[in-house]
């Protein structure tokens, strides 16, 4: 229902629209289904479905039920669902998902985690090493 | 009990024919009552709550969508109280809250459907359908408490802050993007493109949409808000939807 036949999102079911002229840094946690045509910096967040524009340049690490890429991303993928690359997809960071489609023509610079089995777990739990005191510590990456 | 304030410009004799068909209804319907004209000497504030004391339930403004945008701040702050509406020139307002004009709205008062509906707050001013803000530099919207901005990357964006618009909004494509009872007001960034003869047009198309409930609107110069067309408010300015404030009759052609 929420996809039409070619797999785009319907924009009767879409909440937040980022478009074209429009810049959002920081923290975005939606609550509905995004599209984003427009620049974003930070983290992206939502508990619907994501739907990244061809013109669309995002560098935000990414969560979501489901993510549909057409432009370019830099930054990393949490997806509970299904990631899809367009063919003019770029993105540039590593991918946790449940299921994974690429298109011929779109390029991916990252690790890729396809957790079949459903036990995805929140960014904060799996990605991101933490220190002995239990807090991330930059240099426990280095 | 009913209480209509009618506004100062319907004392034009161009009205009297319209005022007296509207009182005729109200008396055929039995829904007629006590009946005050708005002047300059008297606020509206202290009128309505003086008839609530006095038992008054219903207010009823009588008059254009100026005079809807004078009243409704007065009969929000109020608990138990319903708003009403009779306008008498076509109207905007009217058409979202599908009322028609004069005294065919008096049917529509008389059926009493009512709706609790979200209102706007800019700083302490109380706004019904839109906030504008007019076209600066730097202009930028701190969401969520400062957690993310929002800001237009040309700097020349149409912005406005939406609770029930009848603004140059794409509503073809999305329906119901502005919905007064779904607890959020609508920040709306339209781009301007050349259109015909070389004039600006907005490019709804490439519109951005984001529900916000409470955002604070900052710029490096004063710049100057005007909610409802009416009220002016200056930046830094803080604006946030009040949730199910307002209690008021509509019909059933509303778009929402």
């Amino acid at each position: 229902m929420f996809k039409n036949q070619e797999g785009d999102l319907m924009e009767k079911d879409t909440e937040t629209i980022i478009g074209p002229s429009v810049k959002v840094e920081g923290d975005f946690h939606g609550e509905g289904s995004i599209v984003v045509e427009g620049q974003v910096t930070g983290t992206l967040k939502t508990n619907q479905d994501l739907k990244i524009g061809a013109n669309a340049k995002i560098k935000a690490d990414l969560e979501a039920e489901n993510i549909y890429i057409s432009g370019e991303v830099v930054g990393d993928l949490y997806v509970k669902g299904k990631t899809e690359l367009k063919s003019t997809a770029k993105v540039t960071g590593n991918i946790k998902t449940k299921i994974i489609s690429i298109e011929a023509g779109a390029s991916l610079n990252g690790n890729c985690v396809c957790d079949q089995n459903g036990t995805m777990e929140l960014k904060e739990d799996t990605q991101k090493p933490k220190s002995r005191s239990g807090k991330n510590d930059k240099s426990d990456i280095l | 009990m009913y209480y209509y304030l009618y506004d100062s410009f319907l004392s034009d004799k161009k009205y009297a024919q319209t005022i007296a068909k509207i009182e005729n209804r109200l008396i055929d319907l039995g829904i007629n009552g006590k009946v005050e004209k708005m002047s300059v000497l008297k606020s509206i504030r202290e009128v309505v709550d003086d008839n609530i004391r006095s038992g008054a339930d219903t207010i009823i403004a009588v008059g254009s969508d100026k005079t809807f945008s004078k009243v409704f701040p007065a009969v929000a702050n109020q608990n138990g109280v319903t708003f009403g509406y009779i306008p008498v020139e076509n109207s905007t307002i009217a058409k979202m809250l599908g009322i028609p004009v004069a005294e065919k709205a008096c049917d529509v008062l008389s059926a009493r459907i009512i709706e609790r509906i979200d209102i706007g707050k800019v700083n302490d001013q109380y706004f019904f359908s839109t906030l504008e803000v007019p076209e600066a530099s730097n202009i930028s919207l701190e969401c969520n408490g400062g957690h993310f901005n929002i800001s237009s990357i040309s700097k020349s964006d149409h912005i406005q802050i939406c609770n029930l618009s009848y603004a140059p909004i794409d509503t073809e494509r999305r329906k119901n993007v502005c919905n007064p009872k779904d607890g959020y007001l609508e920040a709306v960034f339209t781009p301007k493109e050349k259109g015909a003869f070389g004039k600006d047009k907005l490019a709804t198309k490439k519109q951005s949409v984001f529900p916000i409930r409470k955002m604070k609107i900052v710029s490096d110069e004063i710049v100057s808000l005007v909610a409802d067309g009416e009220t002016i408010v200056k930046t830094p300015a803080t604006v946030e939807v009040l949730s199910k404030k307002l209690s008021i009759i509509v019909g059933k052609e509303r778009k929402f």
